[in-house]
This record gives C-alpha cells, sequence and structure tokens, in this order.
C-alpha cells in the first residue's frame, strides 16, 4: 500500500513539473503576442511600459485608423497581395502538373528530371540570388509583381508535398479513366486535380506564409511601384526618425493579421503539412 | 510474328509516346532551370569575374581574384566578411544547441499528453507553439527590438528592476546583440522543430511504453531508452535543417541593425554582421567589381553549407555501424 501511494505521488509530481514546463514555454510564446494586442487596445494615456490588460476598443479603432492612413500599410497589404496570389496561383498550376506526371506516369528521363526537382530543393537560395537578381531586371521585370513572384512561384516543395497527398490514389484510377477515353490532361483536370484538395491546399498555406513574411527578394527588387508589407513594417521599426510606440504595435498587428488568421482557420492543414514535409525529407 | 523477337520500342518512340507527359511537366522544370540553375551556374562563372553593378563596365574574367580578396584580411570587404565568417561561427553552434534542446525537450515533455484524456492539452500546446513560426521574421524582429530597447523595451524593464543586464543595449553590444538574434530565432523556429518531432514521436507505439511502465522504467528512462533512439532519423533531418537555416541567417541581424548607411548593417563594429547581409551589402554599396565579389562570397558559403551537410552525414554514417 505505501510502495503504490509512493509510486503514485511521484507521478503527480513528475506530472506537474511537465507542465510547468510546457506552459511556461507557452507563456514566452504568447506574451509578446498577447503584449502587442494589448497595447493596440489601450488608450493613449496609460503608460504603456505598465500595461498590461487592454481597456479600450476605441482607442484600438483610433490608432489603426491613423495607421492605415499614414502608413502607406493598406497600399503594401494590397501589393504582397498580389504577388502572393500571382506565386500561388503559378504553382498550383506548375506543381501539380508536375505532381501528376511524376505520380502516375513513366517516361523516358522520369528519373534524372526527378533527382533534378529534388537537387533543386537543397540549393540554397544565397547562390543563385545575385545572378537571378539581374536576371529579373534585365527582363525588364524589376519592380514589378511577376518580377517578385518569380522567386516563390517555382516551389519543389510543393511538388514534393503535393506527390505526399496523392500517395492515396490509386494507378488503377487513372488506368481506367484513361481507358475509358478520357486524355491525358482531362484525366488530371476532371479526376486527379480535386482528389488532389487537400494538398493543394496545404501547399497554397505553406507557400503562402512563406512569400508573405518574405523580406530580402521583395526588398532588392521592387522600388516605388512595389511595396512588401515586409519592407513598411521594417521601416517602421527601425527608422531614421521617431515612430511613436503606439504606431509601431498597432503597424505590426495589422500586418500579423493574416498570417494568424490563416493558421487560425487551417491550423490542422498547416500543422499536417509541416510534419508530412519534415517526416518523409 | 515471332514473340521472342519482340523489343523494347526505341528511346525516340517512347519518347513520343508520352509526349502528353513532358507537356505536363515542361512548365515546372522550365521555370526550374531558367530561375533557379540557370542563376546557380551564372553565379558560379561570375565569381571569377568583375562583375559590376554598374552595366557599362563589360564583364571580365579574373580568375580567383575575387576569392584573394574576400580573404586577404586587408581589404574593408575582407575584414567584413571575414567578420561575418567569425560571427557565423558562433552564433551557428549557439542557436542549434540551445534551439534544438528545446525543441526536443519540449516534444518529450508534450509527447506525455498525447495519450487518452490529455489528448486536448497536447493540441492546445501544439497549436500555441507554432504561433511564432506562422508570424514572419521581420514580425518577430520588431516585436522584440520593442521589447528589448534600450530603456524603453518592457522585458529590459523588468530585467534592469531585478538588478540584471543593466546598461545594456541589446541591439548594439557585442555579445548581447548576437544574444538577441539567437533568441529571436528561438523564438521563431522553435514551433516548427517541435512540430516535427513530435510528430515522429507519433509513430513509436504505445505499447512499448506500457511494456516498459510494466518493467518499471521511470518516465526519463522512457525517454532516454525508447523516444531518443527511435527518433533519431527524424532529429537528423531537424538538426540538418536548422544548420542549413542558421548558416543563412539574414533577416534578423539586417532589421536590427540596418540603417540609412547601408555600411552600418551588421551593427557598430559588424558585431552582427553574417555572411548573407556582406553579399547583399555588396550588391547595395555598388562598388566595382561588387557583384563579382558578392558571387565569391555566395560560393564560399555554399561550400560551407555542402561541407557541414557531408559532415553530419559522415558523423552519421559512422555512428550507426
Amino acid at each position: 500500500m505505501g510502495e503504490s501511494n509512493r509510486k503514485g505521488q511521484i507521478k503527480i509530481n513528475e506530472k506537474g513539473i511537465l507542465t510547468f514546463m510546457a506552459v511556461f514555454w507557452a507563456i514566452v510564446d504568447l506574451l509578446p503576442v498577447y503584449l502587442v494586442i494589448t497595447w493596440v487596445f489601450t488608450d493613449n494615456t496609460k503608460n504603456l511600459m505598465r500595461t498590461f490588460v487592454p481597456n479600450s476598443v476605441s482607442a484600438a479603432i483610433e490608432h489603426i485608423s491613423y495607421v492605415m492612413h499614414n502608413c502607406d500599410i493598406p497600399e503594401a497589404l494590397k501589393d504582397t497581395m498580389i504577388y502572393t496570389v500571382i506565386a500561388i496561383a503559378v504553382m498550383l498550376i506548375t506543381a501539380s502538373l508536375a505532381a501528376y506526371e511524376f505520380k502516375f506516369y513513366d517516361f523516358p528521363g522520369k528519373k534524372l528530371f526527378f533527382s533534378i526537382v529534388m537537387v533543386s530543393m537543397m540549393m540554397p537560395f544565397i547562390l543563385y540570388v545575385i545572378p537571378l537578381y539581374r536576371f529579373v531586371f534585365q527582363l525588364g521585370l524589376a519592380d514589378t509583381y511577376i518580377g517578385v513572384a518569380v522567386v516563390y512561384m517555382v516551389s519543389p516543395l510543393s511538388v514534393f508535398i503535393l506527390m505526399q497527398f496523392s500517395e492515396d490514389i490509386p494507378q488503377e484510377l487513372v488506368e481506367s479513366a484513361r481507358i475509358d477515353g478520357a486524355g491525358h490532361f482531362q484525366v488530371y483536370f476532371r479526376i486527379i486535380l480535386p482528389l488532389m484538395r487537400n494538398g493543394l491546399i496545404v501547399a497554397s498555406i505553406l507557400l503562402f506564409l512563406r512569400t508573405w513574411g518574405s523580406y530580402l527578394w521583395p526588398k532588392l527588387i521592387s522600388a516605388k511601384d512595389v511595396t512588401a508589407i515586409s519592407s513598411t513594417i521594417t521601416n517602421l521599426i527601425n527608422p531614421n526618425f521617431y515612430v511613436d510606440s503606439r504606431i509601431k504595435v498597432t503597424a505590426m498587428l495589422i500586418a500579423m493579421l493574416p498570417p494568424l488568421i490563416i493558421y487560425l482557420f487551417f491550423q490542422r492543414k498547416v500543422i499536417q503539412g509541416i510534419a508530412m514535409s519534415g517526416l518523409k525529407g | 510474328m515471332n514473340n521472342y523477337s519482340k523489343k523494347k520500342p526505341g528511346l525516340l518512340a517512347r519518347i513520343k509516346k508520352n509526349a502528353a507527359c513532358y507537356l505536363g511537366l515542361g512548365p515546372f522544370m522550365i521555370l526550374l532551370l531558367v530561375f533557379v540553375f540557370f542563376p546557380i551556374a551564372q553565379g558560379f562563372f561570375r565569381s571569377f569575374t568583375d562583375w559590376s553593378v554598374d552595366i557599362r563596365a563589360g564583364i571580365h574574367f579574373v580568375g580567383l581574384d575575387n576569392y584573394r580578396t574576400i580573404f586577404d584580411g586587408t581589404s574593408n570587404t575582407s575584414i567584413r566578411f571575414l567578420k561575418s565568417l567569425k560571427n557565423l561561427a558562433v552564433y551557428v553552434p549557439m542557436t542549434i544547441v540551445i534551439g534544438l534542446s528545446i525543441s526536443l525537450i519540449l516534444a518529450l515533455v508534450v509527447n506525455q499528453f498525447r495519450f487518452g484524456k490529455s489528448r486536448r492539452k497536447f493540441n492546445a500546446f501544439r497549436g500555441i507553439y507554432y504561433v511564432p513560426t506562422v508570424l514572419p521574421l521581420f514580425l518577430c524582429t520588431g516585436i522584440w527590438c520593442m521589447f528589448m530597447a534600450a530603456n524603453t523595451g518592457v522585458f529590459t524593464s523588468a530585467l534592469n528592476a531585478l538588478g540584471l543586464f543593466e546598461g545594456v543595449s541589446w541591439t548594439t553590444d557585442s555579445g548581447y546583440s548576437l544574444a538577441l538574434v539567437v533568441i529571436i530565432d528561438i523564438w521563431n523556429a522553435t514551433g516548427f522543430n517541435f512540430i516535427i518531432l513530435s510528430a515522429g514521436m507519433q509513430d513509436i507505439s504505445q505499447e512499448m511504453y506500457e511494456a516498459a511502465s510494466i518493467d518499471g522504467a521511470s518516465t526519463f528512462q522512457k525517454m532516454t531508452k525508447i523516444t531518443m533512439p527511435l527518433l533519431e532519423p527524424v532529429l537528423f533531418f531537424v538538426i540538418i535543417n536548422s544548420f542549413i537555416g542558421a548558416l543563412q541567417v539574414y533577416d534578423i541581424p539586417w532589421i536590427i541593425t540596418s540603417k540609412a548607411d547601408i555600411n552600418s548593417v551588421g551593427g557598430p563594429g559588424q558585431v552582427i554582421l553574417f555572411p548573407v547581409m556582406e553579399m547583399v551589402r555588396n550588391i547595395y554599396a555598388g562598388t566595382t567589381n561588387g557583384l563579382g565579389r558578392a558571387c565569391a562570397e555566395g560560393v564560399v558559403l555554399t561550400g560551407i553549407i555542402m561541407l557541414i551537410t557531408l559532415v553530419l552525414f559522415r558523423v552519421r554514417k559512422k555512428r550507426t555501424i
């Protein structure tokens, strides 16, 4: 009796310590985000450094509308969204077609092409960023949406993810469709693409997060016509002139919203996609 | 018709038969070749030239000059590049050892909640841990810079009130600024590593743990004798991935230190200057030879990445034998 009591007690303490550690990191993760949100929802009279609880929705509205009107944020949001959507659209078409061919067909050179795709995933971006940058300039795509999207629309990782998501689709489905007279691309369009739906969503979300948060490439390519949200926010954070903290947090909150909203909606799929790309990698 | 003489159709015939496949694969491969492999080749070859931002200056072959310049220790470029490599040598081990330890411990700890009715706790923790990873790096940097600002940051004030780190400027002081980059990077990346490690642990069947429990194994023993060995492949992937990412660190230190003058990146005394930043600086600085040198720096950095990857693979092979 005493023995099992002792064991039982140790177990509780163990679970307690573990829970404490897990909760500790959860706080570390959420505290900064919480503070940003809180500070936006605080009126101007309080000393921000002592503020831990929000107290005013109207102040938040005031802050947000000020920032939206004065800091070029709507334009940055629009521009970033445009080149992100372009990148995703091109990726969806090219990567799904590539995944379709790799998964269901056999043709001369397939192994070679597949190796090329796999190798390209390992190429660090820095190796080709400079020539690519000049190349995009030469093509006349500097400071254009396509110029920025070019880097992100080619996504070997997406091909990989789509192939993973196609694993459950039986080869016979394609074959019987072909026997029934469906053309090569009809099968792709009508049968495979709908079945790839989850993979397409995951690949799109991952590409969105990557493109939206990107700093280096958009800064290199864009000048005045295209403004990336990453550049706009960064200019507010580390400017050559004074920027009030409240403006900073409001701008950061606005920039935080698209990724957070997508994450909250698609949490399961996002996590599933990450886990999958890691496990098979 | 003799079946024994039926040969596999010739290569040309097979290509023709599969024409549609090439058509489907075409767009992706073309984009890949044009926008990835072609620039890579160009980058490699241009590193041996005096490529400049100025288009009017031609491009001439200069052999290993660029490589000599960046390593000679006297030119401004070289001093900065070598300093960036030194910083990298400190930063990479720090961020990987600390970061992966945290991710691994968290994964092991939260794994306990995976079974039975604590499943909801598990999902909740997993969901929370990934939030910083979802946030773009520039936002993570912005948030932490604000909270760690010298006198006006919430966190610094709290630390100062406890008598810690008084008078420290986390964004410019040598050592502390490196620590800040490490902090921000770990904050952002842990979620990703956690998810992968956690997913790897899910493949380990619960029966093993139950059998071990019956044999009287403690939680710690279960972690070290069951979980860790079975997790090895996943852990290896996470390590390689983290190395490749850490060696290319750019966003965080750039945003912390960049001001109007391009030469200020990396902070006073180049305390947090890293190779990729130095490459980009070469683009903006517009000096003659700048682009050729930047390409050379890129080749060197890629060489380092490949070398480390190779070494890690070798070490792993030796261990599993």
